[in-house]
């Protein structure tokens, strides 16, 4: 919850990208899922292999940087067996938490250079 | 001010060196010649080369010019219109973006533009983008067309602006 108030400084919202319609509904779905007592992860890692950021934003969203804050317990008790199976959210997750303007007192250590076999289109 | 000369009929359109020419505030002009110029350098490679060399922030993010080990690549590999020499250069970049957004670190550099330009001039690649065959691939190209989008846009409207220019002189001259 202190990484969720970091989406409230002035410096995050400052740098929020401008949304579509579309995207602020779809960020109000992602919203409420965040809240949810179980994440959707397989759901979350689907969507993360077509976008970099999780509505087709240039830069992270409100959206992005509050499903980062709900994962990032549930990441860093992942295994490398947990990054491969999700490596979408592994991508992003890595990239968010490099956001310059997110005070991110502990990185999640993520290795880019996990060998994992090439996805086929399903 | 010295600026990016492009030539309308030359093979490919150097995007990466119109990319990159962005970032280092130089201004590109279309011409009616079959090469690329930029302050004396003759041809892509050397283009790119003199623009780094003259413009070294177009590294941007990339402190350590790791971009430097993507040059070459982004100037043959990623630009052939062979399928067969371009697929295991198409292998090796969706391995790289398995878990990475831009292609050194966590920010745009010298590599995204250089490798995007060349998939973005490279008529091979409009189709396999698509067909979503390179998961990564497409992901990572998807998302830098946000930003480099209005650079491809600057550029065919110059070529547009230079064409009607032509035709409008042509038909002046015959009437």
């Amino acid at each position: 919850t202190t990484l969720l108030s970091l989406a409230a400084q002035d410096a995050v919202k400052s740098k929020l990208p401008a949304l579509n319609d579309a995207q602020n509904a779809e960020q109000a779905q992602w919203l409420t899922l965040s809240a949810r007592p179980s994440i959707p992860v397989d759901e979350l890692n689907t969507a993360l292999s077509t976008r970099t950021y999780i509505l087709n934003t240039a830069t992270p969203s409100l959206a992005d940087i509050t499903l980062y804050a709900r994962l990032k317990d549930i990441v860093e008790g992942w295994t490398t067996e947990n990054f491969k199976s999700h490596r979408h959210i592994a991508r992003w997750f890595d990239l968010v938490q490099h956001f310059a303007p997110l005070k991110v007192s502990e990185y999640v250590a993520i290795d880019q250079t996990l060998d994992v076999p090439r996805e086929v289109k399903a | 001010m010295t600026s990016v000369s492009v030539g309308t009929k030359a093979p490919l359109v150097p995007y990466g060196l119109l990319i990159a020419a962005k970032y280092a505030n130089v201004d590109f002009e279309v011409n009616d010649f079959d090469k690329v110029v930029y302050n004396g350098a003759e041809g892509y490679e050397a283009a790119v080369k003199k623009l780094i060399e003259d413009h070294p922030e177009v590294y941007l993010g990339d402190k350590s010019k790791i971009s430097d080990e993507w040059l070459l690549p982004a100037m043959n590999e990623y630009l052939v219109k062979d399928f067969k020499k371009l697929n295991p250069a198409l292998e090796k970049l969706e391995s790289h973006l398995h878990f990475r957004s831009y292609m050194v670190g966590y920010s745009l550099s010298l590599a995204d533009i250089l490798v995007w330009g060349a998939l973005r001039a490279n008529p091979l690649m409009g189709s396999i983008i698509k067909s979503g065959t390179f998961i990564n691939i497409s992901r990572w190209y998807n998302f830098l067309a946000l930003t480099f989008n209005d650079t491809v846009d600057a550029y065919l409207a110059a070529v547009n602006k230079a064409k009607a220019a032509t035709s409008t002189g042509k038909k002046a001259h015959s009437a």
